[in-house]
């Protein structure tokens, strides 16, 4: 595997050799239909985005974790969508970033029109894998609008869901609730 | 920085919570209070009212801000010298954790434009309900313990980035809309949703409605911790003397 010596348009290389990885681990779980390591793909290459934070990595988290949840429900993901993995995953290689990007762009769109009676549960998928994978980032101490923005979704669908979850229940403040209270006091009374 | 009339600077967070749980209402009495302004960046303007208006499902939410914008109860403000520290703050705040060689870029541009119109404006106030940005002003280092933890890998610290943006930060003080909605409380505003013969049959309807506000600014997205709500409920059972 060479290094491209434009490193400014290449992937980090350890973001490069991860996308490959969890690409050829991807395919390899779609064809058997494991489900379950489909899933662990998806939380991988999350941990990834996180610190690198390029849209390869977090475009990837969020397609991988749409598919899971497609393959969760029974439906089988169609040989269109295997071969444009197939493709991203030659583009990675080549270092071809916006190439790859696109392939990614193509699977949104293929899955939008998998099945037209369940195309709004599709774009509900998509939806739901931009704010679960914008979670990810988010519990690894990214804040809400810069999660928003990477995961390409909104700061209000964001709230809703991070509001239902434990993630804020182990915030540790220096500012205790009575002084900050106190403070509040003396500006509002 | 400009010596102004005393104001608050919001970021989007707060406004979506109180939005999102029909309380927007709140801020006209609480600005009467406060005899101050209320003020908003361009990027929250952009969240709360452009980008939701646009939407199916918020676009009922950003008609309900957009009229406190119209009516200046909470102004917009830009200034090049705003745009200019929030580029500042931004670059320093995005290179102080590092892991495996790279930058993590913590915060958002919407985020340090509240950050600097507070400064700018000489505030020393700014209402925030996301955790980081406010973790990055009290306390920076609780970030990087937090990253480590999460990402289980060491995280190096720029000291020198953390130690610029603390001094810049150091005078100002972050409120939730949590202490708003308490604030309101002990200003009797929530009293409206107290009806006529209410009070005879549930007991202490009054602390029922603000654990109700409570749980409502939680559940959709403000930083606030379930031990926080029965610490706040209990605080105001004692001030009114309920048992």
């Amino acid at each position: 595997m060479g290094v491209n010596p434009n490193r400014e348009f290449c992937l980090n290389i350890t973001v490069k050799e991860d996308l490959i990885h969890i690409l050829q681990e991807a395919i390899a779980a779609i064809q058997q239909k494991n489900t379950r390591l489909l899933s662990e793909v998806s939380n991988h290459i999350t941990h990834c985005a996180s610190i690198f934070q390029n849209p390869e990595a977090i475009k990837t988290a969020i397609v991988i974790y749409a598919l899971f949840k497609i393959q969760d429900r029974g439906i089988t993901i169609n040989d269109g969508i295997m071969d444009l993995l197939q493709d991203g995953l030659i583009q990675v290689k080549k270092d071809n970033n916006q190439a790859y990007l696109g392939t990614l762009e193509g699977i949104f769109k293929k899955i939008s029109k998998m099945d037209e009676k369940l195309a709004l549960y599709m774009q509900q998928v998509i939806n739901e894998a931009k704010i679960k994978k914008g979670m990810k980032l988010y519990q690894h101490g990214i804040s809400l609008a810069q999660t928003a923005e990477l995961a390409e979704t909104t700061l209000w669908d964001l709230m809703d869901y991070v509001g239902k979850t434990k993630l804020n229940e182990n915030v540790k403040d220096v500012v205790d609730l009575k002084r900050r209270l106190a403070y509040a006091r003396k500006l509002f009374q | 920085m400009l010596m102004m009339k005393k104001s608050l600077v919001f970021d989007s967070g707060p406004l979506i919570s109180l939005a999102i749980n029909n309380l927007l209402w709140l801020l006209e009495p609480l600005k009467k209070s406060f005899a101050g302004e209320f003020y908003i960046t361009p990027a929250v303007y952009e969240e709360v009212v452009k980008k939701p208006f646009y939407t199916k499902r918020y676009k009922f939410e950003a008609l309900q801000v957009y009229p406190l914008v119209l009516k200046n109860i909470l102004r917009s403000i830009e200034h090049p010298a705003i745009r200019k520290k929030t580029e500042e703050l931004l670059g320093m705040a995005n290179k102080i954790f590092k892991a495996q060689g790279n930058w993590i870029h913590i915060v958002h541009y919407g985020e340090m434009e509240a950050l600097a119109t507070a400064l700018f404006l000489n505030t020393e106030t700014i209402v925030v309900d996301e955790r980081t940005t406010r973790q990055l002003i009290e306390d920076p280092f609780l970030i990087a313990k937090h990253l480590e933890r999460e990402l289980h890998m060491p995280v190096d610290i720029n000291r020198e980035n953390l130690l610029k943006i603390k001094e810049e930060v150091k005078n100002l003080q972050v409120l939730r809309s949590t202490e708003l909605a308490v604030c309101a409380f002990e200003l009797d505003l929530l009293q409206k949703y107290v009806a006529p013969g209410e009070k005879e049959v549930i007991p202490n309807i009054s602390i029922e409605i603000l654990d109700g506000i409570l749980w409502g600014l939680k559940l959709n997205g403000c930083s606030l911790k379930e031990e926080e709500i029965e610490e706040i409920i209990n605080m105001e059972r004692q001030r009114l003397k309920i048992k």
